[in-house]
């Protein structure tokens, strides 16, 4: 009898914590729809793993290690960094650049709204972050779940969990956190300006040769940026090649959705409470939140300053969708476009903008590796 | 000042100038190939 409460009377506030946070990623996930496909397998993972003696995760038993099945799915998945470049090559067979590739002055927008990472690292060491912990933390600003957890596993094991769940948490609120910093940042005047759309063929060779040339050239300049840019890369190039349909298709369905179960619940399986109920979880979701803001503060900005030198304006929010949350930003963009002036279509600039931010977030990545390696 | 803080900014301007330099470099090449296949 004794035997069997053991789990009961081995559970902690800090358990209780966890479970609430986990039934909050979990409501979020299926309630709010806040991008359910990692939300939930993360809440999950959590709940999982702060069950006391839980076989999921390595327990010791009378001095002998049992493994358990997430900490298996860690070491095979997340430690060997190979989910977030699995999820790479099904992002990129997702995406298609020709928005882009029509309006290459968009790749601008895709680096300025970096800013914020750079910005919320500088700011993290003051808190008492190694810099490669500021690193980690950061990349929450690409916005990009796969470069966050990739940067995380190379220089902030430790810090996976937290970082994993403000990136994700982050992306989903872009509605909510993008307009306020665009409307205090721009004039009404400035929010309605129009941007004539005109679609223009781009031939099969350019968007076969676009994914090959990037990748070689971010290697040559990042080699740390090889694995990043050319699993993305590679899968575009499965896209665009047109003799891989099939493949395509598997990498945008299968390969992405079997990849993001295993993601999520082994991301979710680092949030134990132990490591996970610290101090410094809380700072890393406000500088998440932090990188966000200046990320998009970054892209309206610039977009500002592009304006002094050229005769067509651009709309300032396009400069707020080069963030890679994809699709997210772009949309958000172009209702806020629509709410100042139903006859203002920004969808297809905002776009393009938002791949580019695909780019831009992964060339970030890779620098920051480099730079710090 | 905080070394680490000088680091990390001296990181961040580095980081900046590859973003753009490499952006710079993909907006020069799509122009390129625009021309040449269109």
């Amino acid at each position: 009898m004794e035997q069997l409460l053991l789990g009961l009377t081995s559970i902690t506030p800090k358990h209780v914590i966890m479970y609430i946070i986990s039934g909050t990623l979990i409501f979020l996930a299926i309630h709010k729809k806040y991008e359910p496909t990692l939300l939930l397998p993360l809440g999950f993972g959590a709940l999982l793993v702060n069950i006391p003696f839980s076989s999921a995760i390595d327990q010791i038993s009378g001095g002998i290690l049992q493994r358990g099945a997430l900490s298996i799915l860690f070491d095979a998945g997340i430690a060997t960094e190979l989910f977030p470049l699995f999820i790479f090559i099904a992002v990129g067979a997702m995406i298609d650049f020709t928005p882009l590739l029509q309006n290459p002055i968009m790749l601008f927008f895709g680096g300025a709204a970096q800013f914020g990472i750079f910005f919320t690292m500088c700011l993290a060491t003051f808190f008492g972050f190694d810099l490669k912990e500021a690193a980690s933390i950061g990349i929450i600003g690409a916005a990009d779940g796969p470069t966050s957890i990739f940067v995380a596993t190379r220089f902030a094991k430790n810090l996976l969990g937290p970082i994993s769940v403000a990136a994700y948490s982050y992306m989903a609120l872009v509605p909510i956190i993008q307009p306020p910093v665009i409307k205090a940042l721009t004039t009404k005047e400035e929010r309605r300006i129009k941007m004539e759309y005109k679609p223009q063929g781009v031939s099969k060779t350019v968007k076969i040769l676009f994914p090959i040339i990037v990748t070689f050239i971010s290697g040559i300049i990042a080699p740390s940026s090889v694995s990043l840019i050319g699993f993305l890369m590679f899968g575009n190039l499965i896209r665009e090649c047109g003799v891989m349909d099939s493949l395509s298709k598997s990498a945008q369905n299968e390969l992405a959705n079997l990849v993001t179960i295993f993601l999520g619940i082994t991301i979710g399986s680092t949030m134990v409470a132990e490591q996970f109920l610290k101090p410094q979880t809380l700072m890393i979701i406000a500088m998440g939140l932090i990188a966000f803001v200046f990320d998009t503060a970054g892209g309206v900005i610039f977009a500002k300053i592009m304006n002094i030198f050229l005769n067509k304006k651009i709309n300032p929010m396009i400069g707020a969708a080069g963030i890679s949350a994809f699709p997210m930003s772009a949309r958000v963009i172009h209702k806020m476009g629509q709410k100042e002036d139903p006859s203002n279509f920004l969808l297809m600039h905002a776009v393009g903008a938002n791949v580019a931010g695909q780019i831009g977030s992964v060339i970030a990545g890779g620098l920051i590796l480099a730079l710090l390696s | 000042m905080n070394e680490l803080f000088i680091e990390a900014v001296k990181v961040s301007m580095y980081g900046l100038l590859g973003i753009f330099v490499t952006i710079t470099i993909f907006f020069l090449m799509i122009k390129l190939l625009l021309k040449a296949f269109s």
